[in-house]
């Protein structure tokens, strides 16, 4: 298993284009509901600043490894190309930050501005 | 935090009537350009000849891409298309002429304009009056403080509409917060109304500006030329060869699937017997 016997084969990917799309869309959908909750939960804790982004990169990484254990550390199987751990990784991050900022902003206002 | 380094605050009545109602606004707005998007498109019309134009060229890709059949069967069927495609027999209009017809004349190519300028309509006219609404009704004060440092540049960007030079730039009018919500918007929509919605926001717009220059070409009467398509096609599938790369060592892989590590001496032996 952990050593190719085989080397000659060339790689087939045998990956269905709706199959990746609904993977493509489940890491759209985590990310976005990640970008939201960390939002809110940075701009309850009152961070600002440089925390605040380092915060969401590291909620990020967190939601990458939440994934990369979803797949089963093969994301490879899941993405064309060997784009798995890309994909997985990197994938939607710096849309999510935009959505990250609303409700980071958004909830920061809410708790601590208004009185 | 923020409460204790700079003892402002700010009127909750602006929370209640500013703040939330322009959320709000713009999360309805994008679920109704999401729905009115659907409303409005229609499938493209097509005829049954325009379909089979279509349908042979695929088929000919398939074949080109998809070489696992037998190597008489691909050459039977390269022989065919070949055939086919130099005697025009799938061509929507044989015996048009080989010039590109002017779009405007054309009803299908008419029709896909329409469908992006109405696309544009909707993409243009709810963004344009949130925002007049907005800087016409909630100009001229404080909304809210962003919680991230910004550079003095944005000053007069953010703040329009207050007159002070010493505020802090991250204290900003609601004509941000629309931009912020523009912006980051886009993650509640997809939880909301699912993927691949219409409800606006940045991704929309890069697709957009992507699509732009493809949809400007085939406005030009550059796509529905099948003159030139097949023509092209027949070249590639005369060049196209034979090959089953993808069935190359499948027996190998099968053992390996169900075997394991059992049969991996044989998967060997086969893999040398075979090289």
């Amino acid at each position: 298993m952990q050593q190719q016997p085989i080397e000659e084969v060339p790689k087939y990917d045998p990956i269905s284009p709706a199959a990746m799309q609904t993977n493509m869309y489940i890491i759209l959908y985590a990310r976005s509901t990640l970008a939201a909750t960390a939002g809110a939960a940075a701009g309850i804790l009152g961070l600002t600043g440089t925390t605040g982004f380092v915060f969401f990169f590291a909620a990020s990484a967190v939601m990458s490894a939440a994934l990369v254990l979803r797949t089963g550390f093969n994301p490879n199987k899941y993405f064309p190309q060997n784009r798995g751990w890309m994909q997985i990784s990197t994938g939607e991050v710096v849309n999510s930050l935009f959505s990250y900022m609303l409700f980071w902003t958004l909830f920061s206002g809410l708790v601590h501005l208004f009185e | 935090m923020v409460s204790q380094d700079n003892a402002m605050y700010l009127d909750p009545a602006i929370r209640d009537w500013v703040l939330m109602p322009i959320m709000a606004a713009m999360i309805l707005v994008g679920i109704l350009r999401h729905f009115a998007t659907q409303l409005i498109n229609t499938m493209p019309k097509s005829t049954l000849k325009d379909i089979r134009q279509g349908c042979a060229l695929i088929r000919s890709r398939q074949l080109r891409f998809t070489t696992d059949i037998p190597e008489h069967a691909f050459e039977t069927r390269r022989q065919f298309l070949m055939d086919a495609f130099e005697k025009n027999e799938y061509m929507k209009n044989p015996d048009a002429a080989t010039s590109t017809p002017n779009p405007m004349q054309d009803p299908a190519a008419m029709a896909n304009m329409m469908e992006g300028l109405k696309k544009n309509m909707l993409m243009f006219v709810p963004q344009t009056i949130i925002m007049n609404w907005i800087t016409f009704f909630f100009s001229g004060f404080i909304l809210i403080k962003l919680p991230f440092p910004l550079t003095l540049r944005f000053k007069a960007m953010l703040q329009s509409g207050i007159e002070t030079r010493d505020m802090d730039v991250t204290w900003v009018s609601s004509l941000s917060w629309y931009f912020l919500n523009l912006m980051g918007l886009q993650s509640i929509f997809t939880i909301i109304l699912g993927e691949d919605n219409a409800a606006g926001g940045m991704r929309d717009m890069q697709s957009m500006q992507q699509m732009n220059p493809a949809m400007m070409a085939a406005g030009a009467g550059a796509s529905p030329d099948g003159h030139a398509l097949f023509k092209s096609e027949r070249e590639s599938l005369a060049i196209s060869q034979h090959t089953t790369l993808r069935l190359r060592g499948a027996e190998l892989r099968v053992l390996e699937l169900f075997g394991g590590g059992a049969h991996g001496a044989a998967a060997r032996r086969l893999n040398k017997k075979k090289v």
